[in-house]
């Protein structure tokens, strides 16, 4: 059971932005609910006013011109993700993430928006959106920003967004070259769990190799360090010194699902398997 | 804060006037007495509550009543005509795929939505189609052997038609 509230569906955008800024601390964003009615049924969260972003126009759904990039709108559900045709095959990195969330049947609720939004330092999607240098257009109180994902996240279930914001659209530049994508998480269960490490990586065929983590820092994190190693040499001893600069990088804690340490020696390895594969899915595609 | 709503459920409009937060699972079971949808966890994390909404699984206890207005709903209630039960009904019997049921309804609805949008599964999409449902007692094992076979049989029905 849920303890009682009040539920508003937002007609537009500036009607959600009204509607939250008259809700006050008490009121929410409501997008799929998977996070926010978990918190409410185990009274970590009482709120007097849900407001429901489903219905404003453009928050569902992909759009994708080319030379434009790709726009998401951030109540589009996990699962639209990934079976959108356009996402698999030019940002395989993001189908992945999102098919790694929860259950199918949280995934069909799940939006992008709210598992960044939540901002669980966890967040599947997060990584993903880092190593695609993806911008957060929001709107509130003071009209409309558009944020890079990079200084999204402020710490763990915190972010930049303003009381009265909400996240709209997420939008993906086109990549300028071709590229290849791995997301490799690391749960006790093939499903229905957290990350205890998780590792995004993408490689393009300009050379550069963009790797970020997720479940090893306050906010999923980019690793520069890491990725300046593989510039110039891509050779196992390079793959070696990145993946000890991604370990370097990490400062996870320990909880329920593992410990720190093992969590350090995890980002290691995996970030070594992430690097080799993406490479080896580079070279693989170029050939065809 | 009360709502009208309206919605299709197992074929049959109902309109009622709920609470805000009455969620969907609630209002299946104590407005409706559609008690197969069942509250394991409250949470999402056992998809005993698994209907299907618009064709697609969800777990009816992280969703609202009024969030499923103007949508429709199918339930394990929904899934038989008068006694002729549905084929993943019948092949849950037919394989003892179910001890104590608990699970059952759950699971049988994530088969439902998996065979709607993908008739002839692989067994790995099963598993993956059930990964949401937690069963304590039966196992999977049979239950996977139970969706597979309705997807192989369908199947071969089809080609008979074609034939």
């Amino acid at each position: 059971m849920l303890l009682s509230f009040d539920y508003v569906r937002a007609r537009s955008k500036d009607d959600a932005v009204n509607l939250a800024v008259e809700a006050g601390p008490n009121g929410r964003f409501l997008a799929g609910g998977t996070d926010l009615f978990v918190r409410m049924y185990d009274r970590q969260l009482r709120l007097k006013t849900l407001i429901d972003v489903k219905e404003i126009e453009g928050i569902e759904g992909m759009e994708c011109q080319n030379g434009q990039g790709l726009s998401i709108g951030a109540a589009s559900s996990l699962n639209m993700l990934v079976g959108n045709e356009t996402i698999r095959s030019r940002y395989g990195l993001l189908a992945q993430a999102a098919h790694s969330v929860g259950s199918l049947q949280v995934r069909n609720r799940a939006s992008i928006g709210g598992n960044i939004c939540n901002a669980s330092p966890a967040a599947d999607t997060a990584p993903a959106l880092l190593v695609y240098d993806a911008e957060i257009e929001t709107w509130g109180p003071r009209n409309t920003r558009l944020i890079p994902i990079s200084q999204f996240f402020t710490g763990p279930g915190k972010t930049v967004l303003e009381h009265g914001e909400f996240v709209y659209k997420i939008r993906i530049p086109e990549p300028d070259t071709r590229s290849y994508g791995v997301y490799l998480k690391l749960g006790r269960t093939n499903s229905v769990d957290l990350s205890i490490v998780s590792v995004a990586c993408l490689a393009l065929a300009s050379g550069e190799v963009r790797i970020a983590l997720g479940a090893v820092a306050p906010t999923p994190i980019r690793v520069t360090e890491a990725e300046s190693i593989l510039l110039s040499r891509k050779d196992e001893e390079a793959i070696a010194f990145a993946a000890s600069a991604a370990k370097e990088t990490a400062v996870p804690i320990s909880d329920v699902r593992a410990g720190e340490e093992y969590r350090l020696d995890m980002v290691e390895v995996l970030t070594k398997n992430a690097i080799e594969q993406a490479l080896a899915g580079l070279a693989a595609t170029g050939e065809v | 804060m009360l709502h009208n709503i309206e919605m299709t459920v197992n074929g049959e409009l109902v309109k009622a006037k709920v609470p805000s937060h009455m969620r969907l699972l609630d209002f299946l079971r104590e407005e409706l007495d559609l008690i197969g949808a069942k509250e394991g966890c409250g949470k999402g994390e056992c998809g005993a509550c698994t209907v299907l909404v618009e064709g697609k699984a969800v777990n009816s206890c992280l969703m609202l009543a009024v969030e499923a207005s103007g949508k429709e709903v199918l339930t394990v209630e929904g899934l038989s005509e008068g006694d002729s039960l549905d084929p993943i009904q019948q092949s849950i019997i037919d394989n003892s795929a179910l001890q104590c049921g608990y699970c059952t309804p759950g699971m049988v609805m994530s088969a439902k939505g998996l065979l709607l949008r993908n008739p002839s599964p692989t067994r790995d999409e099963v598993v993956e189609a059930i990964s949401g449902n937690l069963c304590r007692c039966t196992g999977y094992a049979r239950v996977v052997d139970a969706i597979m076979q309705v997807a192989a049989s369908s199947k071969s029905q089809d080609e008979g038609s074609e034939g």
